[in-house]
């Protein structure tokens, strides 16, 4: 029974791969746009750390979900 | 930790006390200062156009008076030139007519003068013909005259 | 002899971990401080009075910053709060746009108050936000709110007919939004919270000196303020997309 509620915990923190895939591609674009506009980095550096804290979300979800399972299931 | 009971809704009155509390003792006053300080900007602000305003409304006023005063001069000036203008011509006149006035006079005197001149040249010339005809007559004849030529003569002479 | 070491380890290790797993749900379950003895007795979370501390202090710090109020030549402490006044208005309305100023003061409190909350836990108090009664009750009352406000600006008959919005045929999913929404808020605030906080707990355990410093900064402090910004945003968003 433990090991299947560990790999149940384990598939649902999977879901992290989503929020690390986002945050990266959302990164590469910010410092693209930086490159392209070095004046606008105030606004770009704001508008990404508040997507990466949405894109975050996800993972945190997976998370919450991992440890319900073990919490609940024990 | 993953529960939820009467706390949810202690949490509730928390947060809605927390909020009324918050608004009361610093959004309010704090937002009640700044709004005066606008309100005292706007007022100063105000103020300062009203005497803007004012002064630019004396400051035309001004203009125009200005304006009013030149052209009452100018008005005045014209006036003043026509007068003259008037007077001028009034004046020529009066001098011409009475150049000519003087000038007619001084013909007609002349006329007078000359005709005086003419009549007692006449006299003259009568008696200088009576007296050489007399000297004619004299060294001819003596006292031995010859009346009918003589008034013939004197006829002729009056009659001019 | 080689064996034994590294069986020893191993069992230091393990049981470490499980003093760990002892702690965690330790700190992780709210504990009830004091009952309230009717209805057979109500339990008063640790979180709930964590949260009357954190109103004391911000209401005692406005009083103190409110104090004395001048238009004019005003002291260093009314510069404070004003600055703090303007700061905070000027975000969330940044954040919500013109048409929601009405919605403002009560986003800033819980701006505030939730920042507060993320951070308390340096102060040796236990985070009211790890608690999930408090993001489901900040999450019920933003969706409330949005609700409200889109009733509010358009009366009953057009909020009900926004439902059916951009087509007939997405009504349940515009009805599940309402939610989903407040599900999605409670969750992330409580999840990185948690996480944050399950994080500084295990690397405490393994490297206990120096580094934990360093993650504190993001995760404790950066962070928390982060979600707490997060929340009022979205919160905001909806609004503004309500009240549209």
């Amino acid at each position: 029974m433990g090991t299947l509620i560990a790999i149940g915990a384990g598939i649902a923190v999977l879901g992290g791969l989503g929020a690390g895939i986002g945050i990266g591609i959302a990164t590469g674009k910010a410092s693209e746009a930086v490159a392209r506009q070095p004046e606008a980095e105030g606004k770009i550096s704001k508008t990404l750390i508040l997507g990466c804290a949405l894109a975050e979300a996800t993972a945190i979800y997976g998370f919450v979900i991992a440890l319900m399972i073990i919490i609940m299931l024990k | 930790m993953l529960r939820l009971d009467w706390n949810l809704l202690f949490t509730v009155i928390n947060l809605l006390l927390l909020f009324v509390l918050m608004k009361m003792f610093l959004f309010k006053p704090v937002q009640k200062i700044l709004d005066e300080r606008q309100a005292e900007a706007d007022k100063q602000f105000d103020e300062a156009k009203a005497r803007q305003d004012a002064a630019d409304g004396m400051k035309a006023q001004y203009e125009q008076s200005m304006a009013n005063i030149e052209k009452e001069r100018e008005d005045t000036l014209r006036e003043v030139r026509r007068n003259a203008d008037a007077e001028y011509h009034r004046i020529v006149e009066d001098a011409q007519d009475k150049a000519k006035q003087i000038k007619d006079d001084a013909v007609a005197e002349a006329e007078n003068k000359k005709t005086q001149i003419l009549k007692k040249a006449e006299k003259e010339i009568a008696d200088m013909v009576v007296d050489a005809a007399v000297k004619v007559v004299g060294e001819k004849e003596g006292a031995e005259v010859d009346s009918s030529l003589y008034n013939e003569f004197l006829n002729k002479a009056g009659d001019k | 002899m080689e064996l034994y070491n590294n069986n020893d380890f191993k069992f230091t290790l393990i049981k470490n971990m499980g003093n760990l797993t002892e702690k965690l749900m330790e700190e992780l379950n709210c504990e009830t401080v004091f009952t309230i003895p009717v209805f057979g007795g109500i339990g008063v979370a640790e979180s709930v009075v964590v949260t009357w501390i954190i109103m004391a202090v911000m209401v005692i710090a406005a009083i103190i910053l409110t104090r004395n109020l001048r238009v004019d030549h005003i002291s260093r402490r009314q510069a404070v709060a004003e600055t703090i006044v303007t700061k905070l208005n000027g975000m969330v309305e940044s954040m919500i746009g013109p048409e929601g100023k009405r919605y403002v003061p009560y986003l800033a409190t819980v701006l505030v108050y939730i920042g507060i909350a993320n951070i308390i836990g340096l102060f040796g108090f236990k985070s009211p936000t790890k608690d999930l009664n408090v993001t489901a009750a900040l999450a019920i009352m933003s969706i409330v709110l949005i609700e409200g406000a889109g009733i509010y600006q358009h009366g009953v008959k057009k909020w009900l007919h926004k439902f059916t919005e951009p087509i007939a045929i997405v009504t349940p999913i515009n009805i599940l939004e309402v939610f989903t929404r407040p599900l999605s808020l409670c969750m992330r605030l409580f999840g990185n919270v948690l996480g944050s906080y399950v994080i500084m707990e295990l690397l405490k355990i393994i490297v206990p000196v120096v580094v934990p410093a360093v993650f504190c900064l993001y995760f404790d402090i950066f962070d928390g303020l982060l979600q707490a910004y997060v929340f009022v945003f979205l919160t905001s968003l909806y609004i503004k997309e309500a009240v549209e």
